[in-house]
């Protein structure tokens, strides 16, 4: 409580007294956060090609490279090759959103999530090139058709015909999964689908050990094999399900407060137990289930927006649809599930002394909260709200207070957009330059609708701040 | 991506590939060599039981299939030992898609049916097993000796099965 400067990773203080830090030393703290946290970058980027590199040494260790001789025995050992870099894929995929506490530290939750789709389509190829070569390789060896090889197999193994389950249920969930699609489906047909996944990669674990001679019984392959699978499957359990179950009846947390902030937005107090020890900084988010009949099933992510403390947290809900409209008649004493901490917009993302704080609509909440529990000396912090009108300022009187508070600048930007710029017409031709001159030496973060943050980062290129000083936060849900 | 973290991912993938190569190829070299001096032992016995002339190029064939994929157990074993007539179980020859063991019955030093039994998994391997093994057992069958020529395109197959059947002959006694 003591230190309003990141003097160790984890977590820095959520100080809610901020007396000026000597400036030395302060920039000095977060340019070692930001070193560390490239740091960690490298350390998970390396193991992550590690993974990968080691499924396929693994088949080189087996003798691999002897298994090259025919056309046959080629395409045999690609096909091999496919399969062994997929489900190493496959299990990057899970731990990247198994909510792994260093990986969101590190990449952030939306990144891991972004990175995740990204390495999803790699795997749907290399499954299929998988499932293609192999049937190949077999009849160039056994000198039969494709087609007899696959009824044939189909015949013989019933390993085989789960894998050929799981492979179509891939294939739904990826397409499924695919942005354009998603936004068809409500989330929990969507969530459903996902489910699927867990039945594929299921159903496609016993032909991994039954039809391939890689990992046979009694060969070190197999145990190297068998500890990868594990180790992902034990993280999503540790991570998805059991912390958040034991966090839900740790901190016991009701609501106690429903708030109108606006014509279609409320603050929902949330009180609990000992949640100094949830960990929570001004400007993370949680997955959020409020116990109503109604409510139960729908998981919804939003951010604090206040620093919380050991006893309350705050979120600030926008009416943005029927789930979210029906969070505006939350009763208090209604019993709340949380998943979370998740999230580096927070203090922890910090990697110079200065900051600009820019946000639009409902993403001024967390840039509310992130402006209580960051540090930063007065004059050394800039704040952005932009809204089409002046209702749609959330919060903005307790903004206006703190940044007197820190000596913090504000600008207002309401009305219209100027163009494609991310500032209203009153401001047209403004660039983040104009509000903060010395923004090349600070952190920017940024908070609001996509296509809004797309403006926002673009001005933040043109105006040359270093792309690992801007920082956002995106919601796909 | 900074050059720092490209670097270093490809360095630790290339280095972990490198390993996996090392052991792959220190792994063939010791199949190698202990196939070879095991293909030489029995071939000298089976010229000695077999009383058949065994050619260099038959030899070369047996050992150059077998070497680097085929591990063998030397655990034979003999049942069924009547007037006449025995039968010798060879040894179980391993690799990557199961492994197989071929069992013998030699009447009047005759080498007469020969079965086998096999642990592959995957339909793949069984039919080329199944499409091979009738060939080879012919072929065995009129040659009386396991110095046959491998069927193409069940290399590995011939492999085991004549190495196993090879290890059965052996303990004729």
């Amino acid at each position: 409580m003591s230190t309003t400067y990141p003097t160790t990773i984890g977590r820095p203080s959520p100080a809610t007294t901020h007396p000026t830090p000597a400036p030395g030393r302060l920039a000095a703290a977060y340019r070692r956060q930001g070193a560390r946290r490239e740091l960690r970058r490298d350390l998970l980027t390396v193991a992550g090609w590690s993974i990968v590199a080691g499924s396929v040494a693994l088949f080189l260790a087996d003798g691999g490279m002897t298994q090259f001789g025919t056309i046959g025995d080629a395409v045999t050992s690609l096909g091999i090759i496919a399969g062994l870099v997929a489900t190493a894929l496959m299990c990057l995929m899970l731990l990247l959103t198994a909510r792994v506490p260093v990986i969101d530290q590190t990449l952030g939750q939306d990144r891991a999530t972004s990175l995740h789709a990204t390495i999803g389509r790699g795997m749907v190829f290399g499954l299929l090139a998988h499932g293609v070569l192999l049937l190949l390789g077999y009849s160039f060896t056994g000198r039969i058709t494709p087609i007899k090889t696959f009824t044939g197999l189909w015949a013989d193994s019933t390993d085989f015909r789960w894998a050929v389950l799981a492979t179509a249920m891939l294939a739904v969930v990826g397409i499924s999964s695919m942005v354009a699609v998603r936004r068809k489906y409500p989330y929990e047909a969507w969530f459903a689908i996902h489910l699927t996944t867990y039945a594929a990669i299921a159903a496609s674990l016993p032909h991994q050990f039954s039809m391939s001679g890689l990992f046979a019984e009694g060969k070190l392959e197999r145990t190297f094999w068998m500890l990868l699978l594990f180790a992902t499957g034990a993280a999503m359990l540790a991570f998805r399900v059991i912390l958040p179950v034991i966090s839900t009846l740790t901190h016991r947390l009701t609501v106690t407060a429903v708030t109108p902030v606006g014509p279609d937005a409320v603050s929902i107090e949330v009180t609990g137990r000992k949640l100094d020890t949830l960990g929570a900084r001004g400007g993370q988010w949680l997955n959020w289930r409020f116990l109503t009949p109604a409510l139960a099933l729908q998981p919804h992510p939003f951010s604090l927006s206040a620093d919380p403390t050991d006893r309350t947290m705050r979120i600030t809900v926008r009416d943005l649809g029927a789930g979210t409209a029906r969070l505006q008649h939350l009763k208090p004493g209604t019993k709340v599930a949380v998943e979370g901490p998740y999230g580096m917009f927070t203090d922890a993302a910090r990697t110079r002394d200065k900051v600009v704080l820019v946000g639009a609509g409902i993403g001024i909440a967390p840039i509310r909260a992130l402006l209580e529990s960051t540090s930063f000396a007065p004059g050394h912090a800039v704040v952005i709200l932009r809204a089409h009108t002046a209702d749609e300022l959330y919060l903005v009187d307790e903004i206006r207070t703190l940044c007197a508070q820190r000596g913090a600048g504000l600008h207002l930007l309401v009305g219209p957009r100027a163009w494609d710029s991310w500032v209203s017409t009153s401001y047209a031709g403004a660039q983040l330059t104009d509000f903060a001159p010395w923004v090349r030496e600070a952190d920017v973060f940024v908070c609001g609708p996509n296509a809004w943050m797309d403006a926002v980062l673009a001005n933040a290129r043109e105006c040359g701040i270093p792309a690992s000083q801007v920082h956002d936060e995106r919601f796909t849900w | 991506m900074s050059t720092r973290r490209t670097s270093a991912a490809a360095l630790a993938s290339v280095g972990i590939l490198a390993t996996g190569w090392g052991i792959g190829t220190a792994h063939g070299k010791t199949l190698t060599s202990t196939t070879a001096t095991g293909t030489g032992a029995s071939t000298t016995t089976a010229a000695g039981t077999t009383s058949k002339t065994t050619t260099g190029a038959a030899a070369g064939t047996t050992s150059g299939t077998t070497s680097g994929t085929t591990t063998g157990t030397t655990s034979g074993t003999t049942s069924g030992s009547t007037a006449g007539s025995a039968t010798y179980v060879g040894s179980r020859q391993s690799d990557r898609w199961g492994s197989l063991q071929v069992t013998v019955t030699v009447t009047s030093g005759k080498i007469t049916p020969i079965t086998y039994t096999t642990t592959a998994g995957d339909g793949k391997s069984l039919s080329i097993e199944a499409r091979a093994t009738p060939t080879l057992k012919s072929e065995v069958l009129a040659a009386q000796s396991a110095q046959v020529s491998s069927v193409s395109g069940a290399t590995y197959t011939s492999a085991k099965y004549l190495t196993s059947l090879q290890s059965a002959l052996d303990q004729i006694g």
